[in-house]
């Protein structure tokens, strides 16, 4: 009885032994398949990681708690103009220099947001916004440093400044030729009457030395004292002379009303909307303006053809074809084979379009430049002759603003033609004012 | 209620009183409650107090003696097999002060579901340690029996004593633990 107790007892416990490796198995299983499944998540979880860690546009680099770069992406490494396994275990001062230590900055323990500078493999300090926080996973510490290379911020900014100060100047220049208008106008008229004056004289002094030459006796006692006022005023002398002084007096009037016009025409305010304009006028106001740029180097050959009234934002226009115009004059004054150039200036309309040509007969651009000479602060004039602006400036107003397109032709030794192609037509509204958004290769 | 303390208690049982005693007390379980039980598993906790509940009568203790010696015995076994927690430590009180932010937290990795009780302490003087148990439970006659167990493990005495219960009343479970210097 007793032994048949026990092997029931036994029984039982073997059966429910035998039931839990079954469940057991089953559970190994189970755990088996999700181990697998969500090493295949992470896994790939991993993968898209690392890839959007090598592929974002902002820096990253991780630094330890010893002070050590431990990981950085491909733009880091970009901005570092380094390899991989030049950076990596080095020290963080590498990247950030002495002044600033992130895995040391209590600060960073909060998101930390500053502008900071980061130090390249060639020495160049890049001026970058670093985003840098404490990723502390409690078994891992370490400092992330997320960096956006603002380059290219800093030199728009510097392009912005630049162009209000432009504007400022263009606005101070409109405004003082409005106020040289006036007291030119009433001196013109002054001058012109004088003019006119001593052309009235002339017959009344003519007349006077007739009788001087033959007087009558009762006037002989004063003739003596009539000789030496007439010496002492050199009356003759003044009678030859002033038509010439009062016609040059004109002439410059006239060149100074003509500068005053062009002042005013160049300066014209930018607006938001197109307005009809004459393209021959701002051209020619253009070329007044910027004759002391080229009238030592060079003469100009202007073949204006017949246009009619274009829509454009002439202000910037002009902008554009005194940039051409001061271009053309440099590339004369520093060919090779030396002597006074020619600049042509020429227009006409070509289909649908309003086609301007400003050529030099300077050395040409050279092949291996061509392909940059649209980009921003691109140039090869000595510091202080050239900002580098004035071709991407052109681009974005003809382009952007215009829907228009703008190359040229160069012939080593020959020069270049630069033409500018605006629309007849008037195609969209017009985009927001002019930036160097972009790095064109190809523009039109 | 996870498996392996319902194998503990098995093992308690068969320890204790012999396999027989066990399969007697086991098959007057209620029937949902005879499942063989496997430690990774989670079994509901009305299951460990069915087994509980009949052994206690089978046997003849009370309820609460029958769970704190279930817990004095379960404490050196559960070392064993989890040697990770205790084998630095040479003194209960200083393993004790890691059971909540250490040991729970290991075990709620490893059982993605388990419930720990809340264990909380004060620690007053260097051989004193009050610490409070919280759980809807209510289980602290086996908390008790652990914490002797982890004298019995260490090999060090100590006297616990419980100054309040939520069994009757109070918001947690206190108990003031002594270890003689």
């Amino acid at each position: 009885m007793i032994e048949e107790e026990e092997a029931r007892t036994v029984r039982r416990r073997l059966e429910r032994a035998e039931q839990r490796v079954a469940i057991l198995e089953a559970m190994l299983e189970e755990r088996t398949r999700e181990s697998y499944l969500a090493s295949a998540q992470l896994r790939a979880a991993s993968i898209s990681l690392t890839e959007l860690f090598r592929a974002v546009p902002g820096a990253i680099i991780v630094i330890g708690s010893d002070g050590l770069v431990e990981a950085v992406n491909d733009e880091t490494l970009r901005l570092l103009e380094c390899s991989e396994g030049e950076v990596i275990g080095s020290a963080q001062q590498k990247i950030f220099g002495e002044a600033w230590a992130p895995a040391q900055d209590a600060k960073v323990e909060k998101v930390l947001r500053a502008e900071r500078d980061i130090h390249t493999k060639s020495g160049r300090r890049v001026p970058v916004l670093l985003s840098a926080t404490v990723m502390d996973t409690g078994q891992y510490h370490s400092v992330v440093c997320v960096a956006v290379d603002l380059t290219e911020r800093k030199k728009l900014e510097a392009e912005l400044l630049h162009a209000h100060k432009l504007e400022s100047i263009g606005r101070l220049a409109a405004g003082i030729a409005h106020e040289i208008n006036t007291p030119i106008q009433f001196i013109s008229d002054s001058v012109r009457f004088a003019c006119d004056a001593i052309a009235d004289l002339a017959p009344v002094y003519a007349r006077y030395r007739e009788l001087r030459n033959s007087p009558p006796e009762e006037f002989a006692e004063h003739l003596a004292e009539l000789d030496v006022i007439e010496a002492q005023a050199d009356v003759a002398f003044l009678f030859e002379q002033l038509p010439g002084a009062l016609g040059r007096a004109m002439d410059g009037l006239h060149q100074v009303t003509n500068i005053v016009r062009a002042t005013k025409d160049f300066a014209y305010p930018t607006t938001r909307e197109r307005r009809p304009a004459n393209i021959n006028k701002a051209l020619q106001s253009t070329l007044t303006i910027g004759k002391r740029e080229y009238a030592a180097v060079a003469d100009v050959e202007l073949s204006l053809g017949e246009l009619p009234l274009v829509h454009c934002h002439i202000g910037e226009l002009n902008q554009v074809f005194l940039n051409l115009v001061i271009n053309a004059a440099h590339a004369i004054h520093d060919r090779r084979h030396g002597g006074r150039g020619c600049i042509s200036v020429s227009t006409q309309v070509v289909g649908t379009q309003v086609v301007i040509a400003i050529g030099d007969d300077g050395d040409g651009i050279p092949d291996s430049i061509r392909a940059s000479i649209f980009n921003p602060f691109f140039t090869t004039k000595e510091l202080g002759r050239g900002s580098g602006q004035g071709l991407a400036i052109a681009r974005s107003v003809v382009v952007e603003r215009h829907g228009g397109s703008i190359d040229f032709e160069t012939t080593p030794e020959k020069g270049t033609i630069f033409f500018v192609r605006i629309p007849l037509a008037y195609p969209r509204p017009s985009a927001a004012p002019v930036s160097l958004s972009t790095r064109p290769r190809t523009v039109s | 209620m996870k498996g392996i303390i319902f194998n503990l208690l098995e093992d308690f049982i068969v320890e204790g009183w012999g396999a027989a005693k066990f399969e007697r007390i086991f098959e007057q379980c209620p029937v949902q409650a005879q499942v063989p039980y496997v430690g990774p598993g989670t079994y509901p906790d009305a299951h460990l107090l069915a087994i509980v509940d009949r052994a206690t009568a089978e046997l003849g203790i009370e309820t609460s003696v029958a769970l704190r010696g279930f817990g004095r015995f379960a404490f050196p076994r559960l070392a064993e097999r989890f040697s990770v927690f205790v084998r630095e430590f040479q003194h209960p009180k200083p393993f004790l002060k890691t059971v909540h932010g250490i040991i729970h937290l290991e075990v709620q990795k490893v059982y993605a579901n388990a419930e720990p009780p809340l264990i909380t302490f004060q620690d007053p003087a260097p051989d004193r340690l009050v610490m409070h148990y919280t759980s809807r439970r209510k289980l602290c006659a086996l908390f008790a029996g652990l914490v002797e167990g982890t004298g019995d493990y260490f090999k060090v005495p100590l006297t616990l004593a419980q100054t309040e219960c939520s069994l009757e009343g109070a918001e947690s479970c206190e108990f003031s633990l002594h270890f003689p210097l």
